[in-house]
């Protein structure tokens, strides 16, 4: 038998699940986009995995773009967008 | 998550230590099946060797999060988070306590039990109805109602009158120029500082004297663990989880101050910030904890100024590395504020003073990790070792306040440095 009743803390997100893009047929022409975020070898890991990717794919170019800071969003990604087919971004230090 | 949203296929190469949290932000955001690469942490302060060696590792799973072969299905269709029950029954006072420690609900210190009546009068001291949405926290990004406020006041000791300084903190914080995100998810050690000015102050009886950053005061006490509550249990910022912090830091627990205006030489902090003498104000900054300046000897406004600046220019803070993004705070303590003002020095003189004398040689900031990552002034000339750089981009964004007691103390308090500091007008609760 409860005897004392209290109220919930907690916050409820209620933000609506929505698809991601859809996938590429394959990696080959496709222009690969790096979105860094300026965190140590961040850039370097990412260069490395285009330069290995390029290895087995002839892709059709590789396009860096420079976020402000790791704690500020990237700027003008709609110009972005139509540039590049895909894109790798990183998160962690 | 932008550039999925613009029919771009993206995947996001994430170190094993931020899995975590990439997962719940991807799903709080709305895009569950957002691809990831997982491999070791960390890359920072690794050797070139050791990064090709984490780009073999991704390899295979990029292309395949890139392509049809093995990229993310379509979205579930589930709504994010279930709505979780407004009531909950315990058969006593003992395991509600042991229930939300366990739950995670807690900063891990007893807390008063938000029952029904005491969110209800917690809600009338707002003067605004329950269901009202003040702001959207992230990094769980759940809107934070009326009563979810009070509800977490309760819990932290708050009284009525409280809340309108808490809803105008919560909506500060929220503010997109204060980057709540980074602010709770970062490794840093920042918490989200609350600096109280006006006439409000004297009404809750937030302590301005002797201990003025310190322990012993309900107003102060209870209003910064309210805030640190509604972080977690709203935002949440739970460490480990929505809280990405190394250490964390005692400021986390509870940080509300008030400025001292009776022994201020200069104009209030309010009015600095371009709010009426008349208004009560909160500002909320990303401020570590604070740092002590003792100096017991200095006379004049410049020398007690050198000491400051000294303080101000240590190399590990993030301000010294990320400069034109952030501000900072000094607290001065009436004696220090006295003797600066006795020499004639008004409020901006003071930071303009500490503008060009806090700051680092440009050969040093280069022992310090990031500094090529971080936003430097334009006319910081990278490449002279010997070039000065200051710790923020504007001397207005060296911020000054007068608290304390007597004594030859005053407190540097850094901050996250991709934050800045914003200020609201603290609105009367209205009848209702």
């Amino acid at each position: 038998m409860s005897q004392i009743t209290v109220l919930n803390p907690v916050g409820i997100n209620r933000v609506a699940a929505q698809p991601v893009a859809p996938r590429l047929a394959s990696l080959e022409g496709v222009t690969l986009g790096i979105l860094n975020n300026g965190k140590p070898n961040s850039l370097a890991l990412q260069e490395r995995v285009a330069e290995l990717l390029a290895r087995q794919h002839r892709l059709g170019g590789v396009v860096t773009k420079q976020k402000p800071s790791a704690a500020v969003g990237a700027e003008k990604l709609d110009l972005y967008a139509r540039e590049v087919g895909a894109v790798i971004t990183a998160i962690g230090d | 998550m932008e550039l999925e949203k613009k029919g771009i296929p993206t995947v996001t190469i994430c170190t094993d230590a931020f899995v975590g949290l990439a997962r719940e932000e991807a799903k709080n955001l709305g895009m569950p099946d957002l691809a990831l690469a997982i491999i070791a942490h960390p890359i920072g302060g690794e050797s070139l060797g050791a990064i090709h060696q984490r780009a073999e590792d991704a390899l295979a799973q990029v292309a395949r999060a890139l392509t049809d072969a093995g990229g993310p299905a379509g979205a579930r269709g589930a709504p994010t988070s279930a709505p979780a029950p407004r009531q909950l029954a315990f058969a006593d006072d003992d395991e509600v306590t042991e229930a939300f420690h366990a739950r995670r609900w807690t900063d891990g210190l007893p807390f008063v039990l938000p029952t029904e009546a005491r969110v209800r009068a917690m809600v009338a001291g707002s003067g605004r109805a329950p269901s009202e949405v003040v702001a959207v926290l992230p990094p769980r990004w759940a809107g934070a109602t009326v009563e979810n406020i009070a509800i977490n006041a309760v819990m932290a000791g708050c009284l009525p009158p409280h809340m309108p300084l808490l809803i105008a903190a919560v909506q500060a914080a929220a503010d997109p120029a204060f980057g709540l995100y980074s602010v709770q998810a970062t490794t840093h050690p920042c918490a989200v500082l609350m600096l109280v000015s006006g006439p409000i102050v004297k009404v809750l009886g937030l302590n301005v004297a002797h201990g003025a950053l310190g322990p012993g005061f309900r107003a102060n006490a209870a209003a910064g663990r309210a805030m640190r509550l509604v972080l977690m249990n709203v935002g949440g910022g739970i460490p480990g989880e929505g809280d990405q912090a190394t250490h964390g830091s005692p400021a986390k627990f509870s940080y509300c101050i008030a400025e001292n205006e009776a022994a201020t030489p200069w104009e209030p902090f309010r009015v600095t910030r371009g709010f009426a003498e008349g208004d009560s104000t909160v500002t909320v900054f990303s401020g570590e904890g604070p740092h002590n300046i003792n100096d017991h000897v200095c006379t004049s406004a410049y020398t007690t100024l050198a000491v400051v600046a000294d303080t101000m220019t240590t190399i590990g803070h993030n301000n010294a590395g990320s400069v034109i993004r952030g501000d900072v705070l000094l607290v001065l303590g009436p004696e220090h504020a006295h003797t600066i003002a006795a020499g004639g020095l008004g409020k901006r003189d003071v930071q303009r003073v500490l503008f060009e004398q806090a700051r680092n040689k440009v050969g040093k900031l280069k022992l310090r990790a990031m500094y090529k990552a971080e936003n430097w002034p334009d006319w910081v000339d990278q490449t002279d070792d010997e070039a000065l750089c200051p710790i923020v981009g504007r001397p207005e964004d060296i911020h000054i306040v007068v608290t304390g007691g007597p004594g030859k103390h005053s407190a540097f308090i850094p901050t996250f440095g991709t934050s800045k500091s914003v200020t609201r007008r603290i609105e009367a609760a209205g009848p209702r």
